[in-house]
């Protein structure tokens, strides 16, 4: 692809998000509430049962969880919304747009969205862990690659839903044995094998975290594998949404 | 901006084609190339069947054709939106099946079920949909104007598509599809709901269009299709039934006048043709002495009866409709 066309897909993600994610805050703003209150409710059971040692797991999973539902896992009910209901992914078809840029487009609106409720966390986490700056050059890039592994999965899903009703609640079932039931919330340490945090890019992200943060107790193969996990799956998920996406209909 | 640069790629696409042995065409006159076209949603019933077309470059052509007879199927198919079960197609010189990627940024579509994002404004709306197309910002901002001016929504372009009524989001969509300049353009049903103002203005907007960019509609108003086409395809069941020039298919129909009687219990057309649609006989004569004729007969054997011009609706009728007769046959010639 040439740099103009490069350029033309990245003015196109940037005006999508402009146009399906800002103008949604500005004028939808009870938005911006509830992308924050999932994550934030199980940190506030955490804190209540297991006292402010807790907090610091459930901040750092609530942080993970709210990067992966400001994509992927809202992207799935959003994008079957505007695919079935309001046949916009037909017509968009017939732009220059292609599944890639779509889907990137669609995840940064959710991003701006959910930015408030990010931006509660970071402060939370700041506050209390007291991280220091150069850390954030490897939290960045970590949250990056769920966010978009996250997002080109939950695309890719979307596409095989016929109803909007079922993408409503896929996102709430991916949701919950993605982002709640592996270690996202609590240390993978507690399980029999602390390897099960592989199972999810959340639990992933979540685990990278609280080694770096917390300096919590996980073999650094872990750690390593967690990485190399993380980059293929945002690679597959890419090349999933690509391919096998069902950017035409076959109904 | 990059017309050239198209149609230059254009002819490459078509020449390769033509090297190839594919289906030939001339580079320079056809958008559209089908053959065999099909499609079956559930592996019983055909949508569409083996459905052949080739359409010129510059020309407006109509899909007519009852509920169902898989008008929609037809474009979702040609925007490479659907993928058929059967057939061959090329667009603009290009296998849309092999590379639909080739053709779709050149092709712009108004689905016919298509409904605008609720909590943004018309001109927004045009605007990113530029902007997806490739247009620069200042490009789109200048094309989403002119559009909207066009079909008379520069008054609310700043209204959330929420607050406007169903005409004005109908006409929102088509604005889009206008202001893209595509050298294809496809609009299922684009002016169902439009009041009688808002219809011409995309009439006249299509008007414009044409010429540099090929266009293919579905109607169901028969004066639409009377007035805008160049070509006409008939569909039905599935099947293309019939297409030609307005005109072309006009003759397929005996006389010039219609009238339409009702209210009678048996027909008393000897001579003349006509066809019968549930209740009502479709009488077809020459000239409209003839047709006051027929009026006041019926009239005094408690019928009613309207006169009306020959129009596609007849045509539509004759081919896929009713059963037609020049003599009345059957229980029907009882007297
Ligand atoms: N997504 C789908 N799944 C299953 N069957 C479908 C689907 N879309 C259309 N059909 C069937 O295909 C046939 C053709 O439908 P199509 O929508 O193409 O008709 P149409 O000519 O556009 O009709 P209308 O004038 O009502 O818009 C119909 O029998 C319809 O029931
Ligand atoms: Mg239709």
């Amino acid at each position: 692809m040439s740099l103009q066309g490069i350029w033309t897909q990245v003015k196109s993600v940037i005006v999508f998000a402009w146009f399906y994610g800002w103008l949604a805050v500005i004028r939808e703003p009870f938005w911006l509430v509830s992308s924050l209150l999932n994550p934030l409710s199980i940190v506030v059971i955490m804190t209540i049962f297991g006292g402010v040692r807790y907090m610091s797991f459930g901040l750092l999973g609530g942080l993970a969880m709210a990067v992966s539902s400001s994509g992927g896992f809202t992207i799935i009910g959003d994008a079957a919304y505007l695919r079935l209901e309001l046949k916009y992914q037909s017509m968009l078809i017939n732009t220059r747009l292609n599944p890639i840029s779509y889907t990137l487009g669609l995840a940064l609106s959710e991003l701006t969205y959910a930015l408030p409720g990010l931006a509660v966390f970071i402060i939370l986490i700041q506050l209390i862990m007291r991280i220091p700056a150069s850390l954030y050059l490897i939290i960045i890039p970590i949250l990056a690659l769920e966010w978009v592994a996250a997002s080109m999965l939950g695309f890719t899903l979307s596409t095989l839903m016929n109803d909007v009703r079922y993408g409503w609640s896929l996102s709430g079932i991916l949701g919950f044995l993605l982002g709640t039931l592996p270690p996202v919330f609590y240390p993978a340490y507690l399980l029999p094998t602390p390897y099960i945090a592989l199972v999810s890019p959340v639990s992933i992200v979540s685990t990278v975290l609280q080694y770096i943060i917390l300096k919590a107790n996980y073999p650094q193969e872990l750690i390593k594998l967690s990485v190399i996990v993380l980059l293929a799956e945002t690679v597959i998920f890419t090349i999933l949404a690509l391919r096998k996406s069902r950017w035409r209909s076959i109904y | 901006m990059s017309n050239q640069v198209n149609s230059v790629k254009y002819l490459l696409g078509a020449k390769r084609l033509l090297m190839a042995g594919g289906v030939s065409l001339d580079p320079h006159g056809i958008v559209i190339n089908a053959e065999g076209l099909g499609k079956t949603y559930d592996g019983v019933k055909w949508a569409l069947r083996n459905a052949d077309l080739s359409v010129n470059r510059g020309k407006v052509v109509t899909l007519l054709g009852p509920n169902g007879a898989g008008k929609t199927t037809l474009v979702r198919i040609l925007t490479t939106e659907l993928e058929p079960s059967t057939g061959k197609l090329i667009i603009l010189g290009e296998d849309a099946l092999r590379n639909p990627e080739r053709v779709r940024p050149r092709i712009a579509s108004i689905p016919q079920e298509a409904k605008p994002i609720y909590f943004v404004t018309p001109y927004e709306l045009v605007f990113s949909y530029l902007v997806f197309r490739g247009f620069s910002i200042s490009d789109a901002k200048a094309e989403a104007r002119r559009a909207l001016e066009e079909l008379g929504l520069w008054g609310v372009r700043n209204k959330i598509m929420n607050n406007l009524s169903g005409g004005y989001k109908r006409r929102a969509l088509v604005a889009m599809a206008l202001a893209s300049n595509a050298e294809l353009v496809f609009m299922d049903e684009p002016t169902t709901g439009l009041d009688v103002f808002s219809r011409r203005s995309v009439w006249d907007a299509l008007a414009r269009l044409k010429g540099n960019s090929t266009v293919i509609l579905t109607t169901h108003y028969i004066e639409e299709a009377e007035f805008l086409s160049d070509e006409v395809i008939i569909m039905n069941n599935g099947l293309v039934v019939s297409r030609g020039t307005v005109s072309e298919l006009l003759s397929k129909v005996n006389g010039e006048y219609v009238v339409e009687v009702y209210g009678i219990s048996k027909p008393i057309f000897e001579g003349y043709s006509y066809v019968k649609l549930n209740n009502r006989y479709l009488v077809y004569v020459d000239t409209s002495e003839d047709s006051s004729l027929i009026a006041s007969e019926c009239a005094k054997i408690g019928g009613k009866a309207l006169m009306r011009r020959k129009t596609l609706e007849d045509v539509v009728i004759r081919l896929i409709g009713g059963w037609y007769s020049d003599e009345p046959t059957g229980d029907l010639d009882s007297s």
